[in-house]
């Protein structure tokens, strides 16, 4: 896969106030095409704030964020996904009492009707391959084991193949051997073409994956660099001091 | 003439006090909103009408005993149909079970006593006349209950070991109960005790409004609006809520048109719930 | 032609035709006091068909929907009385002018969720419930409007015009349930946080259904009062609300059929047992409160829940 240099994602020093705490300040960074980027910080240091930010679940109180040159700083959560941006959650959010196929089919709702259904067929087909779910296809979702859940909440993301996908912790209550299928099938999403960003606890899975870095403490970013350099940066190495890491 | 009209949303404000602190408690501990506080107001005129018209009892003492009552018909309807509502997680179940025996007590009241307004005589009758206008007795006595109850509820709260039960249930259930509190006690007696509430309301507005099945509807209503408006699981708010839609409710009955007063105070809560959800004094963050 | 097909060999299929025929010619049989009885069952029914989308399908607990009976309704009586329109021309203003207001109205309550929305409908009944009663020039208030043109002659035919409404809104129902708006109607009952973020616009399809649901619901009213040629504020307050809710759910949530066996429960079966005891009637409020408590406590499915774990039930017993 050629690496490109293009900008994909910009953040502009963003800045989320809830009550009289900031939970993220004046945050800069940009996100390469292509690229995997990590987004690790101790507890409470305004990671999934910004994806709520950059998925427009929260209004920022300043600040700029352009997706593929389009600002969409104040747009409207369906519109941004429409645009090409999906996410995942930190619990397990898919709808617990439809079956696979059913959560898969909503995930397309938006996009199917415009299309052959012969295409959606093939997507899900494809997806379902992909997330290896094949199999449980007509299960409830409800009923699938925790890592099949958030494969499928994976799936969903994926189904119409979005330019950049947010993915927060999505290794979160996995086993070391789930973990390590999961860090595979990332590098698979990227090597599709899709972008990620990816808030991990896992120290582990984070430096593996990611091709680059951006460290926040109390919603500033404090460093960014490539996994290497951020092992020994002795800012971080202070604001992870005493804290636990999963 | 605005002498009398704030008295009587003095008045009209304690019956609404009393009612609303009985919601929020309910709603603080079990999270759910309680759709029978209006027939248990209704109920409550009626057990008392009986116990003197029936029984002979005067009508202080058969306060007590029908507030008792109602304390022990409300740990029932908690112990019965609440219990699994307790914890919030699914609220219609809670208001469709509430409008259910709704239609049941209402029900019930309307084969037991009629339908028609039941005129309920207060000893406290005497007037006194404050500036150009005149307030009863009762409606004194009816001020100054609602305000020992607030007293008592906040000591009880504030001072007691139970209370702070209570608060803790209302702050965190699962935590509560890991520290050891039992959590469907809390809920029993909280829900217990709310009900006794809506029912002294009742007992207290039926000398002024006269008794009838249905006169606990828009109480029910005015009360989740308060309790809305001042948040809800707020004591304080339920009282500055109850004081604030009181006086609405009054002053435009008064001073613009008969039938009005309850609708404004519906569009107050209508408006200031898109505004601010959490109400005046609740907290802040994304409702579940 | 797959679908036809696949309609004859259900049994299902069959036992409709017989219900439909059934229905068909009951009337003609029945006293006019049963007859009276069945339009207002159907009555209901339609408004819990109505109500079932807004609370079974997309999960939001309306307790205003006599509000969108009494829009209709009173567009129905004042078009014709004080206008001087034909009835059935009314009719067709009736969804029109409900459609409208409970789009204004889904507007700001949409906003809000569960308990929350169905407090502040259940508000909302209380003001328009205030407008009707004190507006007396213009509804007639307590006292009511007398003289409201019949859309049809005879009771019968008032009858079949539900049933047939009763069909109308039945099979877009089922339509909608397997269509696209379904799923989103259905997303946006069990996750709707998640919705948006899959591109789903929830706002425009909550309002939408709203507002269609509501103006079905009017056309329902304007039917009934139609028939009734009276209309007056009483039948709007507070406490008459929640007869839709009760049918809705007694009959179970987000199925299609629900309402419609909703409605023979709550008010067919009483009227049923008004020939054992006379009492009944006395009773009727109580039976409808009772039977709500049980379903919704033991059985949330309603009556459709508990005739699909009956037939689960039996056919795995068939099957050992």
């Amino acid at each position: 896969m050629a690496e490109t240099h293009e900008t994909i994602l910009e953040i502009q020093d963003i800045s989320k106030n809830f009550g009289g705490i900031r939970a993220v300040d004046e945050l800069t960074f940009d996100v390469k095409e292509g690229e995997i980027l990590g987004l690790i910080g101790p507890n409470g240091s305004g990671k999934t704030t910004l994806f709520n930010l950059i998925t427009g679940v929260y209004a920022a109180d300043s600040g700029r964020i352009r997706f593929q040159t389009q600002d969409i700083t104040n747009e409207l959560s369906y519109r941004i996904a429409l645009k090409g941006i999906s996410r995942t959650f930190q619990s397990t959010k898919v709808f617990q009492t439809q079956t696979v196929l059913d959560n898969i089919a909503t995930a397309m709702i938006a996009r199917a009707r415009k299309r052959h259904i012969s295409v959606t067929r093939q997507k899900v087909a494809d997806v379902l391959d992909f997330t290896h779910l094949g199999k449980a296809k007509t299960a409830i979702a409800g009923d699938l084991t925790h890592a099949e859940q958030r494969r499928l909440m994976v799936a969903m993301a994926l189904v119409e193949d979005p330019d950049l996908l947010l993915l927060d912790e999505i290794t979160a209550g996995m086993s070391g051997e789930e973990c390590n299928g999961m860090l595979e099938m990332a590098k698979r999403i990227r090597d599709r073409g899709t972008t990620i960003v990816l808030i991990e606890h896992n120290m582990r899975v984070a430096m593996a994956l990611s091709d680059r870095i951006v460290v926040l403490n109390f919603g500033r970013k404090i460093a960014e660099g490539k996994p290497e350099e951020i092992t020994t940066n002795e800012t971080v190495l202070e604001a992870y001091l005493g804290r636990e890491e999963t | 003439m605005i002498t009398q009209v704030i008295l009587n949303a003095v008045v009209e404000t304690a019956i609404y006090v009393i009612m609303a602190l009985g919601l929020t408690l309910i709603f603080g501990v079990m999270k759910i909103p309680n759709l029978t506080h209006g027939a248990m107001y209704a109920m409550g005129a009626f057990v008392h009408y009986s116990l003197i018209e029936w029984f002979g009892v005067p009508f202080v003492p058969a306060l007590f005993i029908a507030a008792l009552l109602t304390f022990g018909g409300g740990a029932i309807l908690e112990r019965v149909f609440f219990r699994s509502s307790g914890s919030g997680a699914n609220p219609v179940v809670a208001i469709i079970a509430g409008i259910g025996l709704t239609y049941v007590l209402l029900n019930v009241i309307t084969n037991v006593w009629g339908a028609w307004p039941l005129r309920i005589q207060t000893p406290f009758r005497h007037v006194f006349r404050i500036g150009s206008g005149a307030i009863s007795l009762h409606n004194i006595v009816t001020t100054a209950v609602a305000i020992s109850i607030t007293v008592l509820l906040y000591a009880l709260l504030k001072w007691t070991k139970f209370g702070c039960a209570i608060r803790a249930v209302s702050q965190d259930r699962e935590e509560a109960s890991l520290i050891g509190v039992n959590v469907n006690t809390v809920g029993l007696v909280t829900f217990a005790i709310g009900t006794m509430l809506a029912s002294i309301g009742g007992m207290f507005a039926a000398p002024i409004t006269a008794a009838s099945p249905t006169m606990g509807g828009t109480a029910e209503t005015m009360g989740f609006a308060i309790i809305i408006l001042g948040g809800m699981g707020s004591l304080g708010g339920a009282i500055v809520g109850a004081c604030l839609l009181g006086f609405v409710d009054v002053f435009v009955t008064s001073y613009v048109s008969g039938g009005w007063g309850g609708a404004v105070a519906f569009v107050f809560m209508i408006v200031v719930i898109l505004i601010r959800p959490s109400g005046l004094f609740g907290k802040k963050g994304r409702q579940i | 032609m797959d679908f036809t097909l696949d309609l004859l060999k259900k049994k299902s299929t069959y036992v409709f035709l017989a219900a439909f025929i059934f229905v068909v010619i009951l009337p003609h049989y029945s006293s006019s006091y049963v007859l009276r009885v069945m339009i207002t069952m159907a009555s209901g029914i339609i408004a819990a068909m109505c109500l079932n989308v807004v609370l079974g399908y997309m999960g939001y607990p309306s307790l205003c929907q006599n509000v969108f009976y009494g829009v209709g309704a009173y567009t129905m009586a004042l078009a014709t009385v004080k206008l001087g329109f034909s009835p059935w021309t009314a009719l067709v203003l009736s969804p029109i002018v409900t459609f409208i207001i409970g789009y204004l109205a889904a507007i700001p309550f949409l906003k809000l969720r569960s308990m929350f929305f169905a407090i502040c409908t259940l508000a909302f009944t209380g003001v328009v419930s205030a407008i009707l009663v004190n507006l007396p020039k213009i509804t007639g208030s307590n006292a009511g409007l007398r003289g409201i043109p019949r859309l049809v002659k005879s009771d019968i035919n008032f009858f079949y015009l539900e049933i047939a409404l009763i069909l109308v809104i039945l099979v877009l129902t089922v339509l909608m349930s397997h269509s696209f708006w379904g799923k989103i109607l259905i997303a946006i009952r069990e996750d709707e946080d998640l919705a948006p973020h899959l591109g789903i616009n929830t706002t425009r399809y909550k309002r939408l259904t709203f507002a269609a649901t509501s103006a079905a619901t009017g056309v329902a009213g304007a039917i009934f009062f139609s028939y009734q040629t009276y209309i007056s504020s009483n039948y709007f307050t507070i406490g008459m609300s929640f007869t839709a809710l009760a049918v809705a759910v007694v009959g179970g949530g987000g199925t299609a059929l629900g309402p419609i066996f909703g409605g023979l429960v709550v008010v067919g079966a009483p009227e049923a047992f008004r020939g054992m005891t006379e009492g009944m009637t006395l009773w009727r409020p109580s039976f409808v409160g009772a039977v709500l408590v049980l379903v919704i406590l033991l059985s949330p499915g309603g009556v459709v829940g508990i005739f699909q774990n009956l037939v689960g039930y039996f056919r795995k017993r068939g099957a050992n």
